[in-house]
């Protein structure tokens, strides 16, 4: 564990000192090969964790993420340079550590055994995220955007650190193996709930769950690339993972917590869906998506089967590697007609013909196309939901029908019709952003081939 | 309760109603204050009597001589908010308000 | 200020906090909150200019009211009980003066009316004297006197100063109004625990000490008074502002900043004594403060406006920031890991 953490931490001193002239370079280069040492996480094993130590330890369910989160470290450093490029010298250094400050919380808050370890680094990648929001963004609607990130996720993460302390008192631990193993608390039915409850609702906020998902579009839309990728790669992963931590220590009294749930994760699933079809902006719609994706995660992690449980892990390491693609695509055309309104950016395919190609294939997975581990995973969820209860089969056929429409919605207005006649001239698609999307998509195709590393529990 | 009781706490109870109603001008509110002090020098010199600890003794003057100091500070207060505000009326000190 | 008065003056502020937090007797106690209150009036009122005497009166009167309310309350235990010992106090009526008398004196929610104003009257260095040196002999007598207090009251008080000094803080663009409702607030989560575990109560004290000492003195820097001129300070000092923010998010008490590890410590204490309720409550309401803390930290480095036409132009001095504001800012932004040591320790 701390082979990986410390090289990480190790960055930041990196980013700070090296030369301006390379150090892009040098922390693009440093951070892929700890992308690269963190795959040796991905090694199968018979044991229920891999790499145990007093505070961090790794199972099937943390693997992929934590391999996920270091492969977009610097995949995020690739995708800034191009709306960093006109600033100081000292203001770029400063976005790269801020940066890099995250991804030590994040890794610690996917392996973390200790329950008040992981809320505080779940909490501790708050203030980095806001930074990268607030002070990067390019509207001043961002500061609306940074209070609303704040609060939403504030005023259920509270509630949270107070349901975990609770639970210290009654239980008297809060290392996850051990607290797997002692007898649910005969505490009165009331404050049982309560506290599942303050314990569910933080990670339903950060997943998000439809209802709680204010925050999420608006912080998106605000943020710069870099956020966005983090916001919808990593930082709602966070989300998913607490959830299916958290359920699994809840017992059987969460049996009608559920519902509730459920019920607002696939009705999100197909709410937000249709608000995507009338959507206007484009960042804006790729969150909404986000929501329904995510949607499907949470009513997956909730009703709790192994066939549910890694359908949603799949999603989830999908949905990171998709959305971030297309946040990654909308920025390029962000950057070259500083727009996103859908209407004012129409029809770039005959200039910039190579990017619609990963348009096309950036669609392709987002609805869940075979090759794809993103149908792998939506068919396993669907699956497991129908033989849960026979209607959600409506509801989430439903949601995959909008899918579809909404994402070739996007690629049609986007890729294909006359281009508007403001747009005289761009500059043209560069190396960097193809390299970038490059890097999207092939772990996409590839873990097709061998989907059992990322599926928590083997299929 | 015994009749010196009653007196020093009626002494004290309308001194300090007095400060806390009576808030026209600083110089009755640091009168006010001053026969706050006063009557505790009652009980506080009344104590080392009835216990017979003759050690207490220098506690009535210690708290006299600080009340003194007291006085002395606020009365130059009211020196300075006559210099600096015109006047002594305690609604005039309203420059700081939230 | 003459050099000779300064000597005397702090010389004596440390006397009479010495004097009080090691004293038994309550005649002692009460001398240095005496020598306390006469020692910091010169501080206020050193510029002869009627906010800064407007201050000292209202600081005066409030205070010399509330120590004589200390002294008639020591008194009456006194005579029903026949003792002067600070942690011998019995009587109920004189324990129920005695609270209000030492909440009059930190400036606790009902009785808060005093501090703001002062704190808006008198230089930063004075106000963070105010809100940390002067606070420091009632929250100890408050300490000392813990096992007999009534534990209803002092939670209700500490949580109408939660609500008081979050929900007042909100409408304040004066740097040292804001810090004077967030030290109400930070008062109120030292007194929800003072009955529980006392030594909690002054560990928040202390560490509630570095974070306002760094923003106060991060602030001076660059004498910030107004969230106006606390918006074009970057440009005078980039790196100090951007660690000011640091220490108001971390005063703000988000996790991995020193900030939370009170507010953490403070909520496992409650749980544990079945006060899970009041622990909510208290906690939520810490998110109004975040709110203006969170706008302070905006205004430090977060919105750069691209220019500064919009003010008036002011003197840049080159003031390199001194050491002190450096360990403070570190120790204020660095110290949750430690945080089991610090445990251990207090």
């Amino acid at each position: 564990m701390l082979k990986i953490i410390l090289p990480t931490a190790m960055l930041l001193p990196m980013a700070l000192l090296s030369p301006p002239k390379t150090m892009w370079m040098n922390t693009t280069t440093y951070s892929l090969l700890i992308a690269l040492i963190s795959l040796q996480w991905l090694t199968p094993s018979y044991y229920p964790s891999k790499n145990l130590t007093l505070w961090t330890g790794i199972d099937q369910i943390s693997t992929p993420l934590l391999a996920l989160s270091c492969w977009f470290l610097p995949l995020m450093i690739l995708a800034s340079q191009g709306h960093l490029q006109h600033e100081p010298h000292t203001r770029k250094r400063t976005f790269i550590s801020a940066l890099i400050i995250i991804q030590p919380f994040i890794m610690l808050a996917f392996s973390a055994t200790e329950l008040i370890l992981f809320y505080i680094a779940f909490e501790a990648t708050l203030i980095p995220t806001l930074i990268l929001i607030t002070r990067w963004g390019n509207q001043p609607e961002r500061l609306s955007a940074g209070i609303y990130l704040l609060f939403y996720t504030l005023i259920s993460s509270l509630p949270l650190l107070i349901a975990i302390l609770f639970l210290h008192s009654k239980t008297g631990t809060l290392h996850l193996p051990i607290l797997k193993l002692t007898p649910p608390n005969p505490t009165t039915q009331w404050s049982n709930l309560v506290s599942n409850l303050a314990l569910l609702v933080a990670f339903m906020v950060k997943a998000p769950l439809y209802g709680l998902h204010l925050w999420l579009p608006k912080a998106h839309v605000e943020a710069p690339i870099a956020g966005s990728m983090l916001l919808a790669a990593l930082l709602l992963k966070l989300g998913g993972y607490g959830i299916m931590r958290i359920t699994l220590l809840m017992g059987p009294s969460s049996s009608h917590l559920c519902y509730p749930f459920l019920t607002l994760a696939l009705w999100g699933a197909l709410m937000t869906s249709s608000i995507c079809l009338r959507q206007t902006d484009l960042k804006s719609l790729i969150a909404y998506s986000s929501v329904s994706h995510m949607g499907l995660v949470i009513a997956a992690s909730m009703i709790q089967t192994h066939w549910s449980f890694s359908g949603a892990m799949i999603l989830m390491i999908s949905h990171g590697l998709t959305s971030s693609m297309l946040f990654c695509l909308a920025n390029t055309n962000y950057e070259r007609t500083h727009s996103r309104i859908l209407i004012l950016t129409r029809g770039l395919q005959p200039l910039l013909p190579l990017m619609s190609t990963w348009w096309l294939l950036a669609n392709m997975t987002n609805m869940a196309l075979p090759p794809t581990t993103n149908l792998m995973a939506e068919l396993t969820i669907m699956v497991s939901l129908f033989n849960w209860s026979f209607p959600t089969i409506i509801l989430t056929g439903t949601a995959t029908l909008l899918t579809a429409s909404y994402t070739l919605y996007m690629l049609l207005s986007t890729q294909r019709g006359t281009l508007p006649t403001h747009i005289t001239s761009t500059p043209n698609s560069n190396t960097r952003e193809h390299l970038l999307m490059t890097l999207h998509i092939i772990p996409l195709l590839a873990l097709i081939l061998k989907p059992e590393l990322i599926s928590g529990t083997p299929l | 309760m015994s009749p010196f009781h009653f007196s020093f706490y009626t002494a004290f109870t309308l001194s300090s109603l007095g400060l806390a109603f009576h808030r026209t001008h600083f110089i009755s509110a640091l009168l006010c204050l001053e026969s706050m002090m006063l009557s505790m020098f009652i009980p506080l010199s009344l104590w080392p009597i009835e216990n017979l600890t003759p050690s207490f003794t220098l506690v009535p003057i210690l708290m006299l001589a600080f009340s003194a100091c007291e006085a002395g500070t606020g009365l130059a207060m009211l020196v300075a908010s006559t210099r600096t505000h015109g006047s002594d009326h305690l609604h005039t000190l309203n420059l700081l308000q939230c | 200020m003459n050099p000779h008065a300064k000597l005397i003056i702090s010389l004596s502020l440390i006397t009479g906090t010495t004097i009080t937090i090691s004293s038994n007797h309550w005649i002692m106690a009460w001398t240095g909150l005496e020598i306390n209150t006469l020692a910091i009036i010169p501080l206020i009122s050193k510029s002869h200019h009627p906010r800064a005497i407007e201050a000292s009166i209202k600081y005066f009167l409030t205070q010399s009211a509330a120590s004589a309310l200390i002294l008639f309350s020591s008194m009456i235990n006194a005579w029903s009980t026949g003792q002067w010992d600070i942690t011998q106090l019995n009587n109920p009526v004189s324990c129920l003066m005695m609270t209000m008398a030492i909440a009059i004196k930190l400036g606790l929610a009902p009785f808060h009316f005093w501090f703001p104003e002062v704190l808006q009257g008198s230089s930063l260095t004075t106000a963070l004297l105010l809100s940390t040196l002067m606070k420091l002999p009632p929250t100890i007598l408050l300490l000392l006197t813990s096992q007999s207090l009534n534990p209803s009251l002092l939670t209700l008080l500490a949580i109408s100063s939660a609500v008081l000094g979050g929900w007042m803080g909100l409408n304040q663009t004066q740097t040292r109004k804001i810090l004077a409702f967030s030290s109400i607030s930070h008062l109120g989560w030292m007194i929800v625990i003072i009955i529980y575990n006392p030594k909690l109560t002054l560990l928040t004290f202390i560490i509630y000490t570095t974070l306002t000492s760094a923003v106060f003195l991060s602030l001076n820097q660059s004498k910030i008074l107004k969230l106006s001129t606390m918006l074009i300070s970057w440009t005078k000092t980039p790196m100090l502002n951007a660690t000011l923010m640091l220490t108001l998010l971390s005063l703000a008490g988000l996790p991995p900043l020193t900030g939370f590890m009170p507010k953490w410590l403070i909520i496992q204490e409650l749980t544990k004594q079945e006060m899970t309720p009041t622990a909510t409550i208290i906690t939520l309401l810490s998110l109004l403060g975040l709110f203006f803390y969170l706008r302070l930290a905006y205004h430090s480095t977060i919105t750069l406006p691209p220019n500064t036409s919009n003010h008036m132009k002011l003197w840049y001095t080159n003031k390199t920031p001194n050491t002190s504001t450096a360990i403070l800012t570190t120790l204020s932004t660095l110290l949750l890991p430690l945080s089991p040591l610090i445990i251990t320790m207090t």
